[in-house]
């Protein structure tokens, strides 16, 4: 297919003598949603920075629509192409919701209408309000509509839902998909994983400032074997540490407890034998928090 | 080469859209606007009408329209951009195309705005209350060279906006604008003031300011006028090279 929008190669950062990032490489395209995770500290934000030409580019090669980002501050015609919104980013908070989108736009040639963009992003109720006394979920609808204001090719959302309760989160979401169906390529970072199984066409694992994984959320859980068991059992928890495959076993309230096991079926065998009173009992597949975990922890032992 | 990114009419309009949006901020925040315009009108009427029984009304004038004039220069300046620059408003607008200059005009522009309103009022207060009476030419002089000489001020409140953080901000400019303006002269009469303090004052852009003022109603203390604008120059040419190295910097330390 054509040229991807982003080009990473063999990128490497470090802080002093503490490396961050470690020949990272990727490309991206329009039309999908990257979702970059990591822990705190894998790198994410350096990238992000790297990426938009806030922080100077150390070793390896960046093109951004095919230039390097320290062009992003000189040439507006590379910026005009980017949408972003900068983690806990916060508004000047004098000026109307209105005010502020008719500001953004005056610093493009061609903006969307904003009355569509308003009906869009449902911010019709809230136009003459200042930006100080916004909700959570207002302020970062706004942003995002900033970032959208100029017809983007490109949209980076650094933890773009922080402060959201869950409705504010799900039409968010939408608008984001919307954005990608219009051909956008979209790099998120978030703490929520399950923002990132809810959006993402593509997870970027990052951990000790490398690439750990780079596919599809589904095959993220997929490769992952372990399947958890929860169940009202009386059984002492070291007899439960003792049941065919068992990593892990966690006492939650009352007599639940919950079971992480990559021999689900033996496990279960064994369990209803010697607990003929167990009961509630309900079988899941890994979550991507657990497939998080997992691969981030193991990378961790066997590097030790 | 490239066409430019915005037309002529449009960068037209984003320089007025600008300029709007500052002076609407700046108007919706009375605790900055109304100490800006009180402080000097009540130092004016204070001690150039009431304490000097209108003695030297008409230094005083100058006096506090050189202090007035700087306030708003050094605090939307200082005060203001630190606090865009702690809400990473200033980093957005640093990766959106955005030219810089716009942002520098509508700052600027809502700076002389309010520097303007504090020599009116002085007038007024002086005219019509403490019976100053000065040619038109001299009124329109001192305004002229009040308004000008807010530039280096301007600059200096920029470097320190892009330097200091927010919360520091305030306190850290009033510590240096309040000794700006007594060292330069514009509180007390140099001559009042040790020897010292008289010589240092030579090295102050408030002293400059103040000398251009006075010259204006014939009360400097006698330097060339070329001095004074050459200083004033000199200041706010190393300021702006020194808030250009600030402004290229701000992204890096952001972690």
């Amino acid at each position: 297919m054509s040229e991807p929008l982003i080009r990473i190669r063999q990128l490497c950062h470090s802080y002093g003598n503490t490396p961050v990032l470690r020949q990272l490489s990727a490309d991206m395209s329009g039309g999908e949603i990257i979702a970059v995770l990591g822990a705190n500290g894998a790198g994410k934000t350096t990238l992000i920075q790297l990426m938009l030409g806030l922080l100077s580019q150390q070793q390896g090669e960046i093109k951004i629509l095919g230039q390097a980002p320290a062009q992003i501050r000189r040439d507006p015609q590379l910026s005009g192409q980017l949408g972003v919104m900068l983690q806990q980013a916060s508004l000047p908070g004098q000026l109307t919701v209105l005010e502020q989108l008719r500001l953004f736009s005056a610093y493009y040639p061609a903006p969307l209408d904003l009355q569509t963009l308003i009906e869009r992003f449902g911010l019709q109720g809230f136009l003459q309000q200042r930006c100080s006394s916004l909700s959570g979920g207002q302020r970062q609808s706004l942003l995002l509509a900033l970032a959208l204001l100029g017809q983007p090719k490109i949209l980076f959302l650094d933890e773009p839902t922080v402060g959201m309760d869950v409705q504010a989160r799900q039409r968010f979401w939408q608008l984001i998909r919307a954005a990608r169906a219009e051909g956008l390529c979209i790099l998120l970072t978030t703490h929520y994983l399950e923002e990132a199984d809810a959006l993402a066409d593509r997870i970027l694992l990052l951990k000790d400032g490398q690439f750990i994984a780079d596919t599809s959320p589904t095959a993220l859980k997929a490769g992952l074997n372990q399947r958890q068991i929860r169940c009202h059992s009386s059984l002492p928890l070291a007899a439960l540490q003792q049941l065919p495959g068992v990593s892990n076993v966690v006492a939650l309230a009352g007599q639940q407890v919950q079971i992480s096991s990559n021999q689900v079926e033996n496990c279960l065998r064994q369990l209803l034998q010697q607990d003929p009173q167990l009961c509630d009992l309900t079988v899941s597949a890994a979550s991507l928090e657990q497939a998080f975990l997992q691969l981030t922890q193991t990378t961790a032992e066997t590097q030790q | 080469m490239n066409s430019p990114w915005l037309s002529l009419s449009q960068r037209v309009a984003l320089y007025k859209t600008e300029a709007e949006m500052d002076l609407k901020t700046l108007w919706r925040t009375p605790g900055f606007i109304l100490p800006c315009l009180a402080f000097p009108v009540l130092f004016y009427l204070l001690f150039g009408v009431v304490l000097s029984k209108g003695q030297h009304a008409e230094y005083l004038l100058v006096s506090y329209a050189a202090f007035g004039v700087m306030g708003p220069a050094l605090f939307n300046f200082g005060a203001n951009v630190a606090t865009e620059r702690a809400q990473g408003w200033l980093t957005l607008k640093q990766i959106s195309p955005a030219p810089i200059g716009s942002w520098l005009f509508g700052k600027t522009l809502s700076c002389l705005l309010l520097a303007l309103l504090i020599i009116l009022l002085l007038f007024v207060c002086a005219g019509a209350i403490a019976g100053v009476r000065l040619y038109t030419s001299q009124w329109l002089s001192l305004a002229l060279v009040l308004l000008l000489g807010t530039i280096p001020f301007c600059l200096l409140g920029l470097t320190l906006g892009l330097t200091l953080s927010a919360k520091s901000a305030p306190a850290t400019i009033n510590l240096i604008y309040l000794p700006l303006a007594f060292l330069g002269g514009l509180w007390l009469p140099l001559q009042l003031l040790p020897t010292a303090l008289q010589q240092l004052a030579l090295v102050l852009p408030s002293y400059h300011l103040g000398q251009l003022g006075y010259a204006v109603i014939g009360k400097d203390r006698g330097e060339p006028w070329w001095v004074n604008v050459a200083v004033l120059a000199l200041y706010s040419l190393v300021l702006l090279w020194l808030a250009a190295r600030r402004f290229q910097a701000q992204s890096h330390e952001r972690r």
